[in-house]
């Protein structure tokens, strides 16, 4: 339960509101764009999460890292990564926040320490391990973040890291999505225990448990294992109970619940109607308005914005995965260059012209 | 199963060969590699070898037989196998009749790609390199390797239409001239002054007139292009090989001297004393002769101040030049002694105009006059 | 100077020069490294800057990974290249994949060390060289050193390198003496072969161990009259093209040999490349040499029998120039 909300409790409300509606819109128009054929490949929605990332990004500085899932449209734009980066990267252009090169499930914006949305289940606990790492080598009082569904720790890497951070003494949080599902497998299925977070006990990892429909408490939450983590006092395990509303990916058939569950959820405990209701009459019911308004022409923007912008350069593909691949001098370059060599003539001649146009 | 042996195709344009006469009879035995049958083309006269062990069993065609390449000329029986089926009399090529387009037998060669590469580059025919590679792999040292050439060919022993007290050693030019007799050829010629080629000859003695000559000649030939038309195809040579006439005791034979485009004065020099050495001991082998674009014939020696020489067909044109001799010249309005060499381009009508011929000519007397310049 | 001195010293050299380089992996700071090559460099440069880790390999290089996004550049230490198994997704998925997918927006500057080979009877599991594998996954690229000079300068430039390398060290070369340059800031560069000796005859591409194998192999062949141009390749992706072509226009006739296996090893795609860019260059086809395609085994009779060493890889240069193949 959460503490009302006046003065700077109100202020940061409505902030993580702002935050949670805009998350709701843009996955929204993922949905919508994704099914009218303009998203390739696939896309994970987060809807019904979208306090978690919000109250966790919260409490972070732009230097402070994360890294996400498959599922991390909400954690990259609750971290600042910009929406116009973020649709133009789903759509496949070259304005897109990873140049059209990732995709939904490998989204990142540096910029704002968003290492990455990651293909791989459980692909981001050495990543933050080692973010955590750096600052510790670095004497900087930088933390890092795990997003992680329930489906991650069950892999070999999630006892692995929080083992090694737990006693190396990372500042590092490591932040559940318990959504109850790993794709079509419910957590009842998949493990004897009920709480996640007494795996964290077993590494000697402080732990909470926090209901992930409520911001305010997964701010609070996270609030605190980032301080213990700034101050030197080593990683922490926040456990948010929290339901994913849409199918696994976008196109999910979801035949391992009912229909009935989704709503039964959705009605007792959408995060958004949640905040809105623990503000109360701290916002009124037009400023409430102005946000979804303001969330739907930031994405309609966003949208327009990535309609408008070019497919990638076909070239584009065969460089950059080295460091120095566009340096003449480089032998990377030379080397990928002869292998690129092979596919020019194949160009088609459409689009942008830029057949056989090299660096 | 009884070897074959087959007329080998002993360079780009031969397209026949004829007996010249067999030195293993039937029945008698061979090993392989001996020397088998002597054949020779209008260029050269060539050993061929017994591609196995065994008995002679079939020798086709007797002395002055013609046979198109590839064709077979010969069994070998080999050893613990019965006598050789009849063999299926190959057509016999009338003297007169015209030549047969070149056709290979149709078996694959098996060479090494830097073999077949150098071969290419060569000119030199596969079929007509052994191959000492596994399974008779042609390898780039088997290219190389010299093909040992008795004499440039004199003796035809062709008999038909040559007048009766001819030498058989002039039967093959007599035939090249009644052919050349027929072209419409015409004549360019200049005196250069040759006071700065003389004073290089003299300051550097690495190098000689005829040596200058093919240079330059070289060096001019990759612009004038007209020059070095090969009337066989009607386009230009590829490689700019130049032909030097030389005077051996065993008569004219014109080693080559290939890619001269690319060799210094030096190189050229050298090369000119190794193909002469060669030439007067004739050893010259398969790759020394043929395949050139333009040749020289230099009188020089002989103290002979001009000649006007004939090109050798498909060569479409040649260089005359004589003796440098020390003449009167008029320079600006003054009479001076200075060195002149008389040059003659001799050309095939049919493929270059006089204009052509005459820059070219002018181009070699300005080489002449300014030897720094193209070398 | 000893080939695990010499990476030693790269060590200490690099540290020092970059506060953001640090070691670690398992058994190295209190050990010293199964080899000795990390003793002392905890006492000069502290337990935090050089660490022991748990068994971990999935951590330690997830954490290698993520320590090279933010600013460090991580050595880590596989103690066997075999290991390297445990932790496939961490160098394949998200070392050598993050830079291209993110669209450069970062790079991995992290080094992964990794003893190989066979030797001493280490047995199937502790005697591989998989180097292959890292050349056909785009993103990475790996060194292979053949002498104290190579370990030196390859582990310097490896870990100055802004792309993630795979740094392949030959458990048997540990011991092995060599000149080594004084010089601070002697680099090999990566993707740069070095001609160990020049012959007309045929060459012999390699790195690594057999290096060392070929110098002596062409040794062999000098007293027959044969001389053999041996290509110490250092780096195998990037490869050195140029020095390959060059050696095949000069000799015509090649072997290609390595320690590692020889089915769909480093050599196939050597000989492969060779075919397509060389081709008219070859007077006889590509010999590639390279362990048997089994697991490697303990008994020393039966490990010495599956590896190509020095009198194999003369017979073969030797059957080149003979014309036997």
């Amino acid at each position: 339960m959460s503490a009302p909300v006046d003065g700077t409790r109100r202020d940061l409300g409505v902030a993580l509101l702002r935050t949670m509606i805009r998350i709701r819109v843009l996955e929204e128009g993922i949905e919508k764009h994704f099914l009218g054929g303009e998203i390739p490949g696939f896309a994970h929605l987060s809807i019904g999460q979208e306090a978690v990332a919000a109250g966790t990004c919260a409490n972070l500085r732009a230097d402070d890292a994360i890294a996400s899932t498959h599922r991390g449209h909400g954690h990259t734009l609750a971290k600042g990564t910009p929406m116009r980066g973020m649709v133009a990267e789903l759509f496949a252009r070259a304005t897109g926040v990873c140049k059209g090169k990732g995709g939904s499930m490998h989204i990142a914006d540096f910029s704002v320490g968003m290492l990455g949305a990651n293909g791989v289940v459980a692909g981001g606990f050495g990543l933050v391990a080692g973010a955590a790492l750096s600052a510790v080598q670095r004497k900087t009082d930088q933390v890092a973040v795990c997003f992680f569904g329930d489906g991650a720790t069950n892999r070999g890497p999630f006892h692995e890291n929080l083992n090694l951070c737990a006693v190396w003494n990372l500042p590092a949080i490591f932040v559940l999505e318990n959504n109850q599902y790993a794709s079509t497998t419910s957590t009842a299925e998949t493990m004897k225990i009920a709480d996640v977070s007494v795996r964290a006990a077993g590494y000697g990892m402080p732990s909470a448990i926090v209901d992930g429909f409520d911001a305010f408490a997964v701010y609070d939450a996270v609030g605190a294992a980032v301080a213990r983590a700034r101050g030197g006092g080593g990683p922490t395990f926040v456990e948010c109970k929290t339901y994913r509303a849409r199918g696994h990916y976008i196109g999910d058939p979801e035949r391992y619940r009912q229909k009935s569950e989704v709503d039964d959820v959705m009605t007792a405990s959408d995060p958004i109607v949640r905040m809105q209701g623990m503000l109360g009459e701290a916002l009124s019911a037009a400023g409430f308005e102005q946000l979804w308004h303001d969330a739907r022409e930031e994405l309609a923007d966003a949208v327009a914005f990535a309609r408008s912008s070019p497919p990638p350069e076909r070239d584009e593909a065969f460089f950059g995965a080295y460091a120095g691949d566009r340096d003449a001098s480089d032998p990377v370059h030379a080397v990928e260059s002869r292998e690129r060599e092979q596919f020019v003539p194949f160009a088609p001649n459409v689009g942008s012209g830029s057949q056989g146009s090299g660096h | 199963m009884p070897v074959e042996v087959v007329m080998p195709k002993l360079g780009l344009t031969m397209a026949s060969g004829t007996i010249a006469r067999w030195i293993k009879r039937p029945g008698e035995a061979v090993r392989e590699g001996e020397p088998l049958v002597e054949v020779s083309t209008d260029k050269i006269a060539y050993e061929v070898e017994s591609p196995a062990t065994g008995t002679v069993a079939r020798a086709a065609g007797g002395e002055g037989d013609e046979f198109a390449c590839g064709e077979v000329i010969g069994l070998i029986a080999l050893a613990g196998e019965s006598d050789a089926p009849a063999l299926v009399e190959a057509p016999r090529i009338a003297a007169e009749a015209p030549r047969i387009a070149a056709a290979g037998n149709g078996a694959r060669v098996i060479a090494s790609p830097a073999a077949r590469r150098l071969a290419r580059e060569r000119g030199v025919a596969l079929s007509a390199v052994r191959g000492s590679g596994p399974r008779g792999r042609i390898t780039l040292s088997d290219v190389t390797a010299p093909i040992p050439v008795l004499r440039q060919a004199q003796d035809d022993t062709r008999t038909g239409a040559l007048p009766p007290h001819l030498p058989a050693s002039r039967r093959a030019i007599f035939r090249k001239m009644t052919e050349v007799a027929l072209l419409p050829l015409a004549q360019v010629e200049t005196a250069a002054r040759v006071d700065a080629v003389k004073a290089l000859i003299e300051r550097r003695r690495d190098f000689g007139w005829t040596a200058f000559a093919v240079c330059a000649v070289a060096r001019l030939l990759r612009e004038h292009v007209e020059l070095r038309t090969n009337a066989a195809t009607g386009a230009a040579f590829g490689h700019i090989d130049i032909g030097v006439a030389a005077d051996t005791p065993h008569g004219l034979i014109v080693p080559v001297v290939r890619n001269a485009e690319a060799r210094s004065l030096a190189e050229i020099q050298r090369e000119i004393v190794r193909l002469a050495a060669l030439a007067r001991d004739g050893t010259l082998s398969g790759d020394d002769v043929g395949g050139a674009c333009f040749s020289i014939s230099n009188v020089g020696p002989q103290g002979v101040e001009r000649v006007a020489p004939l090109p050798d067909p498909p060569q479409t044109a040649i260089l005359g030049i004589g003796a440098a001799t020390q003449r009167p010249a008029i320079v600006d309005g003054a009479l001076v002694p200075a060195w002149m060499l008389t040059c003659v381009v001799t050309f095939d009508h049919r493929f270059i105009d006089g204009a052509p011929a005459a820059r070219f000519l002018a181009a070699f007397a300005a080489a002449c006059a300014d030897p720094g310049v193209l070398l | 100077m000893s080939f695990s001195d010499a990476t030693l010293e790269a060590m200490r050299e690099e540290m020092r020069r970059d506060p953001t380089v640090f070691l670690m992996g398992e058994d190295i700071a209190k050990q010293g490294g199964i080899f000795g090559q990390f003793k002392g460099l905890p006492q000069e440069f502290g337990f935090d800057r050089v660490r022991d880790t748990p068994i971990s390999e999935a951590a330690l290089v997830g954490a290698g990974v993520g320590a090279a996004l933010t600013g460090c550049r991580p050595v880590v230490d596989m103690h066997f290249a075999d290991f390297i198994t445990c932790a496939m997704d961490e160098v394949v998925n998200q070392a050598a994949k993050l830079r291209y997918m993110f669209g450069e927006q970062c790079s991995v500057p992290m080094t992964l060390r990794a003893p190989d080979g066979i030797t001493k009877s280490a047995g199937s599991q502790h005697s591989q060289a998989l180097e292959s594998w890292f050349v056909h996954t785009p993103g990475l690229e790996v060194v292979v050193p053949a002498d104290a000079e190579d370990a030196k300068g390859l582990l310097k430039a490896a870990i100055r390198s802004d792309n993630p390398t795979l740094y392949f060290e030959h458990k048997a070369l540990f011991p092995q003496k060599g000149a080594v340059p004084d010089d601070e800031d002697f680099v090999v560069p990566i993707g740069k072969a070095k001609t160990m000796r020049d012959g007309r005859d045929v060459a012999i591409v390699t790195y690594g161990i057999t290096v060392g194998r070929a110098m002596e192999a062409a040794g062999a062949l000098e007293a027959d009259g044969i001389g053999a141009t041996v290509i110490n390749l250092r780096t195998v992706w990037p490869l050195d093209f140029d020095a390959i072509v060059d050696a095949v226009a000069r000799t015509h006739r090649v072997v290609v040999a390595h320690e590692a296996v020889r089915v769909g090893g480093v050599g196939a795609e050597i000989a492969a490349w060779i075919g397509e860019h060389c081709f008219d260059e070859l007077d006889a086809p590509v010999v590639r040499l390279g362990a048997a395609h089994v697991p490697v085994p303990f008994a020393p009779v039966l490990q010495e029998a599956i590896y190509p060493k020095a009198p194999m890889i003369a017979d073969a240069a030797r059957r080149l120039v003979r014309k036997e193949l």
